[in-house]
């Protein structure tokens, strides 16, 4: 029959044509690579440049990109360019002049110039959240000048040795972008400056772009193909970054291979379990991290420098390492000991007990006299081991222990005042900004009372002395000598119980390749990094 | 329970007459014993703790990590939690800190909420309706929320804890006395003592109160339940009992992290309190039983 | 007085108490020690910043006028601002409301429709085996921790056995009318949406029903062996009418008022519940919300979450009242 003939033959046309354009679709859309990671907190900014937390950071490190990268093909913190593709520093450490890399698209399609780089500097120093406050004290409104649309130029108001580090945490955001979509708000002409915006899209340029987000449960990010580094086979198209509270449900996600990655805050213990898992790695990384307990030096009775030796030399410093923690470093000293900078003569307390009980009578102090809080953070369980282990150690020398599990925001708000502020608190301190700066300038010097760091609210005129002299330095042999100097004097204070620099653990499932650690916060988890190999 | 008779030495041999009867018909129903044990078991792991339990030593200060997460074995019978401490002997020293919970709270309740209910019921008026207009309020809110938003207000430990309960319970006993001081109000016994020239106190407490006693009784006991039942909840939010205290609320919260491999340190110390208001949910429906029985008797003497 | 009068009461009744609530809450949540405002800045914020950002909150004025403010607020809809979320709580409100209510409503209706025929057999089959069991079932059910219960759920049908999700809401579906997640699935023509929203409901609504069913079934037992010794029982029986029929027709309707006001209190007991049950299994309700909004010293969000669940409590207790009311006209006369 004729129509049955002129129907096959469009029906095999058809065919013909379909499978002669099969593999140019199949070229064009990339394969599908989902992955699913699983963090324990919510992610309480969505703005990169109000970020500080780990969840909060991850989203920028995705979205975004920030000015300089640390340097992670090399396994280090150490800046390398990024969208800045060169700099120039002048002679007087002033002045920073940096090439900005050409072709970098935003997700809205627009090429990224110095324009927005400085509107995006501009705007973390007018919003005063996030890391701002690491720039703040240098750099003025408008000290950051467009040269010519790839070249930016910033003027600080003096010398600020960790100044090109902590650019790592500068992200550059969309001005076009976000000016087009301005809603009422407290920041004048800019309204509220795009916070409304931010909640439903993204203004980066990061390798991938927000889908959807679910506030309480879960961020889906999908691949950007014109993200200025290119895409490879195998790289992800979809992250679905997924908040779990739980533990034990966390660990069986990933056991059951229904998420890939889960993060560094599950317990030891887990991660043991984990380790036993076929199909699961567990890598495990010395770190910068610092957990130690700050001492409130203005609290009676620890503004007694004897007792707060006491106590440090009453603590159970091995057990902590062996038994809680499992594995990590023993700390030396307020710094991390793989830092540059770290002095290696900083004097170092273990558990004697005998001359616990001797500082102790030479602070005046009676067994059974003194009752000390310590307060931890109740997300960490870990902490919660810490305590009892210090407890049963003060025990010993008779000093009684209250333990208080608090949210981490309580713990925050309570760092604000030395009267509220605990005796004993238990923190876990990464390095915000790679330079050794971070771990004393940013802890030790009165500057930064009122927050979390700083909740041993130490004052020593001689120590911040020399660290405001160490920032201004400009030849890093002596930047670094006055810094080994002031952590030989805080150390000898004691204004904290310096546990452990621990391992930095993470779990996957063994098909995610290409994971690095660098120890700054948030920059292992760039999804742009892994490849999935099946 | 028993009428008001002018004369004494009688009204005591009937009271005890009452008693001996009403005992009698508890112990008929096995599950009101059953109750009564458990009750009896738990006062007993309450105040022979340290004798009882294996380890007495681990409800205190005490840390031994090597023995940490052991699963239940002959030296632990419910095994150990992740500071190495004996469950089973955290769970009995746990039974002080449940009891002592149930009594301070309900003891502040009664204390606040049964004067309150008195006085609204019998007096009434206009501050009689200020008060239940008040209860009202407090019962707009079911006690958890209410106790939540409190202990949110004070810093987390057990004592604060046991004021946030309080705070919620009271009015359940303001409403229970108003109920019942409307309906015995008019009974005969009262207009007699009305007659008989007695002051409003006098009655109120002396002879209303007397009769109201019974609901009140298997309210409590009931609720003895329910509220260690809220100050578990309460300490497994962390806005309790702080460590090393043995709350059970507390152990369950603490155990949790290491579900699903290492699943007694979670699921023993819920078994408790299961048992516990369990215990003091049939002690309560006997001892209403009992009452009941009694009440309607009355009612129809009179 | 007639039914209309009764309704019109019963609803004004609801305002005084509500307001009461709100001084109440208010009144708590300001005695709340710590600082939102710094919290909420940040860990380096100026003494600056703190300054203006609460000038900008209203924070620094009067407790009077700060209460006069929101609840002029509240009457426009607006719960004012959680500067733990940073934006509007009504917003919150709205995102986390549905959870909970599509947990507490299917709570509900499994305490019923479990409880309802586990009553009535245990009714009919007075004293023998079934009853017992039913007894001690309802006394398990009513002595059970229910967080410990969600916990052990989760360990035999998560962890175990692998049947059903873990934790969490899963997925929403396509089409979001309600935010009841299996009603959008279905009223989407997505079955296979609706089917895992509800496979996620499962465990959390169980453990939250648990206690309500345990009352329901104990109820219904206690009103219909009460109704069956009634003289129109009796008489309905001698007339030899199908006991089925007397059992459905007359004796359950009855039974069925007296349980009508346990629900409403259940209710009660359902929402503070949900509490634990929520976070237990990360259910994203408004009671998940409120407990991190507790912890974070969140002022509004607390206030926002108690009088919610404050008017919902209670807008359940009116219905229940009402039909309480309609089926019985006896209690209109109070």
């Amino acid at each position: 029959m004729r129509s049955w003939r002129g129907l096959t033959f469009t029906l095999a046309a058809m065919a013909a044509v379909a499978l002669a354009a099969t593999p140019a679709l199949v070229q064009s859309q990339p394969r599908e690579v989902p992955f699913t990671h699983i963090e324990t907190q919510i992610i309480t900014a969505i703005d990169p440049q109000a970020a500080v937390d780990e969840s909060s950071l991850h989203s920028a490190i995705n979205l975004y990109d920030p000015l300089i990268y640390p340097n992670v093909e090399e396994g280090s913190m150490n800046p390398r360019p990024h969208i800045a593709e060169s700099w120039q520093i002048s002679p007087d450490g002033r002045t920073y002049t940096f090439k900005i890399r050409r072709g970098v698209k935003f997700h809205s399609g627009r090429e990224l110039t110095a324009d927005d780089v400085a509107w995006s500097m501009d705007r973390m120093l007018r919003l005063k959240r996030g890391f701002s406050w690491v720039f703040a004290p240098v750099l003025d409104l408008g000290a950051t000048q467009v040269v010519d649309p790839y070249t930016v130029r910033m003027r600080l108001k003096e010398a600020y040795a960790p100044f090109l580090g902590a650019l790592e945490l500068f992200f550059i955001m969309d001005k076009n972008l976000i000016m087009a979509n301005l809603r009422p708000g407290p920041f004048g002409e800019f309204g509220d400056y795009g916070a409304s915006f931010l909640e439903r899209q993204d203004a980066g340029s990061g390798p991938f772009r927000m889908e959807r987000w679910d506030r309480a449960t879960e961020m889906v990010m999908v691949r950007f193909p014109d993200y200025w580094r290119g895409w490879k086979e195998g790289k992800i198209t979809r992250v679905f970054y997924k908040t779990v509270t739980e533990e034990a449900t966390v660990k069986t996600l990933l056991i059951a291979g229904q998420a890939d990655m889960v993060p560094q805050w599950l317990s030891a213990q887990s991660f043991q379990e984990l380790k036993q898992t076929p199909g699961i790695v567990v890598k495990e990384d010395p770190t910068v991290q610092l957990f130690h307990l700050q001492m409130n030096t203005k609290k009676p009775p620890l503004n007694n420098v004897k007792l707060r030796q006491a106590i440090s030399y009453a603590f159970d410093y091995d057990k902590a390492l062996q038994q809680i923690f499992l594995g990590g470093t023993k700390a030396r000293g307020p710094v991390p000991v793989r830092t540059p900078g770290w002095a290696p003569n900083v004097p170092l307390y273990s558990r004697n007990l005998t001359k616990a009980r001797e500082l102790m009578a030479e602070a005046g102090v009676q067994p059974g006299q003194v009752t000390l809080e310590y307060v931890w953070v109740t997300a960490l369980p870990l902490e919660r081991l810490i305590g009892l282990l210090l407890q049963s150690n003060l025990q010993e020398i008779g000093i009684k222990v209250e333990i208080v599990g608090e949210p981490w925001a309580n713990v925050v708000a309570r760092a604000t005042k030395p009267e509220t502020t605990p005796h004993i608190t238990a923190i876990f301190d990464t390095l915000k900004y790679p330079h050794v700066d971070s771990h004393t300038y940013g802890m030790y010097h009165p500057t930064c009372w009122g927050t979390f760091r700083c909740m041993s609210y130490y004052e020593n005129p001689e120590v911040s002395r020399v660290l405001e002299a160490a920032r201004r330095v400009v030849d890093t042999k002596e930047q670094m000598r006055l810094y080994q100097e002031a952590q030989v004097m805080i150390a000898r204070d004691a204004p904290s119980i310096y546990v452990a620099n621990p391992l930095h653990r993470i779990a996957f499932r063994n098909y995610v390749k290409g994971y690095r650690y660098v120890g700054l916060l948030g920059f292992d988890v760039n999804f742009w990094d892994y490849t999935i190999e099946r | 329970m028993s009428e008001v008779l002018a004369v004494p030495g009688h009204a005591r041999a009937a009271r005890g007459q009452e008693w001996r009867k009403m005992w009698f018909r508890f112990t008929r129903s096995p599950l009101s014993v059953a109750g009564l044990s458990i009750v009896v078991v738990l006062i007993l792991a309450a105040v022979l703790a340290p004798v009882l339990a294996p380890y007495p030593r681990h409800a205190g200060v005490f840390v031994d990590f090597d023995r940490g997460l052991q699963p239940p074995s002959a030296r632990n019978w419910l095994g150990t939690d992740d500071a190495g401490r004996d469950i089973l002997s955290r769970i009995i020293f746990g039974a002080r800190i449940s009891l002592t919970l149930g009594v301070v709270v309900l003891a502040i309740a009664v204390g606040l909420g049964v004067p309150l209910g008195l006085i609204a019921g019998y007096w009434g008026g206009r501050v009689g309706d200020w008060i239940m207009r008040i209860t009202d309020v407090f019962l707009a809110v079911p006690p958890i929320a209410l106790a939540l938003a409190v202990t949110a207000a004070l810093r987390p430990t057990l004592t604060n804890a046991m004021i946030a309960i309080a705070f919620a319970w009271w009015p359940w006993y303001t409403r229970l006395v108003y109920g019942q001081v409307l309906s015995l109000k008019e009974q005969q016994f009262v207009e007699a003592s009305r007659s008989l020239g007695a002051s409003r106190w006098r009655i109120a407490f002396r002879e209303i109160l007397p009769n109201a006693w019974s609901p009140i009784i298997v309210k409590l006991t009931l609720d003895m339940g329910f509220v260690i039942l809220t100050g578990s909840g309460l300490s497994f939010l962390g806005l309790g009992a702080q460590p090393p205290t043995p709350e059970w609320g507390t152990m369950i919260a603490e155990g949790r992290t290491y579900l699903p491999g290492v699943w007694w340190a979670a699921t023993f110390p819920g078994l408790a309190i299961f048992v516990a208001v369990l215990g003091f949910n049939l002690l309560g429906d006997g001892l209403r039983d009992v009452f009941d029985v009694e009440i309607e008797q009355w009612r129809a003497a009179n | 007085m007639n039914f209309r009068t009764y309704l019109l009461r019963r609803t004004l009744h609801l305002v005084p108490v509500l307001l009461g609530l709100s001084v109440l809450i208010f009144v708590i949540s300001r005695v709340i020690p710590g600082d939102p405002v710094r919290l909420a800045l940040g860990t380096e914020a100026t003494e600056e910043q703190v300054r203006q950002l609460r000038e900008q909150t209203g924070l620094d004025r009067p407790l009077v006028v700060q209460y006069v403010a929101y609840v002029a607020g509240v009457l426009r809809g607006d719960f004012g601002y959680s500067l733990r979320t940073h934006r509007n709580v009504t917003k919150d409100v709205l995102e986390f409301f549905p959870a909970t209510l599509e947990l507490t409503t299917v709570a509900m209706a499994l305490a019923v429709v479990l409880g309802v025929p586990l009553g009535i057999l245990a009714a009919v089959r007075k004293d023998r085996g079934a009853d017992h069991l039913s007894r001690v079932l309802a006394l398990i059910g009513v002595a059970l921790p229910r967080f410990w219960l969600a916990i052990l759920l989760q360990l035999a049908f998560a962890y175990h056995l692998r049947l059903l999700p873990t934790i969490g809401r899963g997925p929403a579906p396509p089409t979001r009318i309600t935010g009841l997640y299996v009603v959008d699935g279905l009223l989407g023509f997505d079955p296979a949406a609706a089917w895992i929203s509800l496979k996620h409901l499962a465990m959390p609504a169980f453990a939250l029903s648990v206690g309500t069913l345990a009352q329901v079934m104990r109820l219904i037992r206690a009103g219909m062996i009460e109704e069956m010794r009634r003289d129109y029982a009796l008489a309905a029986q001698s007339y030899g009418l199908p006991p089925n029929l007397i059992i459905y027709k007359y004796l359950l309707k009855n039974a069925f008022t007296a349980t009508l006001t346990i629900l409403g209190l259940s209710y009660g007991f359902l929402l503070g519940n949900a509490f634990l049950v929520e976070t237990v299994f990360a259910w994203p309700g408004l009671a998940f919300y409120g407990v991190d909004a507790l912890r974070f010293k969140d002022f509004n969000g607390v206030i926002a979450v108690t009088l919610v669940i404050g008017a919902a409590y209670a807008v359940v207790n009116l219905i229940t009242d009402i039909l309480y009311g309609y089926f019985d006209p006896r209690i209109r006369y109070e």
